[in-house]
């Protein structure tokens, strides 16, 4: 017995120095973030060695870095996507649902391909510039969609299935028409699975950098890409590099730290078995 | 009661006009592309011209290269992230708080985007200041520091080390969650059969997860053929292309203006992705144990 208690205690120290592998590249940031920067420089873990934090590099970032801006448009272009690929996505998967031919599995199929398939940047230029879409704000935010929509589908079309087809009989013979009918009595019900979807497809469109970089120019990228802003150069300044860094991750890992729960159910939606 | 009256086909069309017009036109249009000489000189005289994109790709040895990256990049991320994900699932699946703590920990970089975990990991990689490097010569091991992100032999792995810190908790929580689905009974049960530790995981618990290895194996290597910010981020494709892969290559002649010429890339990557995970999930399907 008291092997295994050992035992148990020796593991437990691994998995803590582990724990320890996943925290300190982020500490290290937020260390260095504080420093001068020629201190800032030697990327160290410890405190600032003359004990001054300096808030001002945040300041600084701010205001070189554009990061109003590219807040917005990150704000911006992931939650009107979320939007769009709420409301389309939902309103197609009860169609997937509810009809058995070959149309509705044909198009089951059809978003499924999406999952896989990477993005067809060239083409997808082709067709943005074809619709004059080319670095627009409604271009990315159709491509977010886009690329939301499969995952959307999938898990819509499983959740829908559980709810009881009586409920839309029941609405319809009350004289309710088939939009009415699903949005506002089978789309509330739908909530927790419209949450997972919120949260995968906004944290895939906030932290995606591809697609903007592809189809627009600087003006229209949101905050990962501002710290190209600071990185670019020869003369690297690593505490303005490393608060950009924090100002860029804080928003999503304190929605994790809050609501964690909802953070995970909703990354791991499509890959746990419901 | 009409069903088509109940459920009329144009509550799909919002959804697929959308899905179709940025998803299937661009998808089946870039098999066309691949066949022409595009470029953005040039941009509204397409001409067809055969098979040369694609003759001139396999002549091209950086391609080569790419697609040999590609493939290591994916083989040993799919593999780091499920064996780490797995043991770090068998080790904090009971709900403990020092376990929640863990769990907590170890997901938290799936939260934050690619680009900026590579930009975290220059620093960390740098030869002389980079935490790797200082640790190893402050535990004695400063033989085993190396120039991370420009040594050609290991720089590819060290970012492939990268994506796995940054997705195997993913697959951790996801592991978690199929052991959880196992009921209790079955361990109950090999338990008073008499059946050691190793033997239980290797017949219970394993087979019972087939379901969510496929998922996280698929997963994994989609995401491990789709490399692309993480290599952008941290060495570029360099030193002298030796780390160069698909997305990269792909995104470097679509910045020289190669249009038709990308497309083709795009076209070979597309078949690739979609034939590894269809291969997978076939031999998973046979695999699988219902319960």
């Amino acid at each position: 017995m008291k092997r295994k208690k050992a035992g148990r205690l020796f593991v437990n120290g691994i998995l803590f120095l582990l724990s320890i592998v996943y925290v300190i590249p982020i500490w290290m940031v937020l260390v260095n973030s504080l420093k001068k920067p020629a201190e800032a420089n030697l990327m160290g873990i410890s405190l600032p060695s003359d004990g001054v934090i300096r808030l001002g590099n945040y300041l600084d970032v701010i205001e070189k870095g554009g990061i109003a801006r590219a807040f917005m448009n990150g704000l911006l272009e992931a939650s009107l996507s979320v939007l769009i690929i709420i409301v389309t996505a939902s309103a197609c998967a009860f169609y997937i649902a509810r009809v058995k031919s070959k149309t509705s599995n044909g198009l089951f199929y059809m978003f499924i391909m999406g999952l896989v398939v990477p993005v067809a940047f060239i083409p997808t230029y082709l067709v943005l510039n074809v619709l004059h879409l080319l670095n627009t704000y409604t271009g990315i935010i159709l491509i977010f969609t886009t690329y939301g929509l499969p995952m959307a589908v999938f898990l819509y079309t499983g959740f829908i299935k559980t709810v009881p087809r009586e409920l839309d009989e029941a609405a319809f013979i009350d004289g309710c028409g088939p939009v009415r009918l699903f949005y506002q009595i089978i789309f509330p019900l739908l909530k927790p699975v419209t949450m997972t979807i919120f949260i995968l497809s906004f944290i895939g469109a906030w932290n995606d950098v591809m697609i903007p970089m592809f189809f627009s120019n600087s003006g229209k990228w949101a905050l990962p890409l501002t710290v190209y802003n600071f990185y670019g150069g020869y003369v690297k300044s690593w505490n303005y590099i490393f608060a950009d860094i924090i100002i860029t991750i804080s928003p999503l890992l304190l929605v994790y730290v809050f609501a964690q729960k909802y953070v995970i159910a909703g990354m791991t939606a499509g890959a746990v078995k419901g | 009661m009409n069903p088509k009256k109940m459920y009329p086909v144009y509550l799909v069309i919002p959804a697929f006009l959308i899905y179709a017009v940025f998803f299937i036109i661009p998808n089946v249009s870039g098999l066309a592309l691949a066949f022409t000489d595009w470029n953005i000189y040039f941009f509204d005289d397409i001409h067809f011209n055969g098979l040369d994109n694609f003759i001139k790709l396999f002549h091209e040895e950086v391609f080569w290269i790419a697609l040999k990256n590609t493939f290591l990049f994916a083989v040993a991320t799919v593999l780091g992230k499920n064996l780490l994900g797995f043991l770090m699932a068998l080790l904090v699946a009971k709900t403990s708080k020092f376990n929640i703590y863990l769990r907590t920990v170890m997901f938290l970089p799936v939260t934050i985007s690619t680009i900026v975990v590579s930009i975290i990991f220059v620093s960390i990689y740098n030869p002389d200041m980079g935490i790797v490097n200082q640790f190893l010569r402050s535990v004695g091991l400063g033989g085993l520091a190396r120039q991370w992100l420009v040594d050609p032999k290991v720089a590819l792995w060290a970012v492939a080390a990268m994506e796995i810190w940054q997705w195997s908790g993913f697959n951790m929580v996801v592991f978690v969650a199929g052991m959880q689905s196992i009921p209790d009974d079955f361990f109950e049960a090999a338990r008073i059969d008499g059946a050691g530790r190793w033997q239980t995981l290797k017949c219970i618990t394993v087979p019972l997860m087939v379901q969510s290895f496929a998922v996280t194996f698929v997963f994994s290597i989609i995401s491990g053929f789709k490399v692309f910010a993480q290599i952008y981020g941290t060495t570029n494709g360099g030193p002298a292309d030796a780390t160069q892969v698909m997305g990269t290559f792909l995104f470097k002649s679509f910045s020289e203006g190669k249009l038709g010429y990308s497309a083709a890339v795009g076209v070979i990557f597309m078949f690739l992705i979609l034939a590894f995970s269809l291969i997978f999930l076939i031999i998973l399907r046979k695999k699988e144990v219902e319960y």
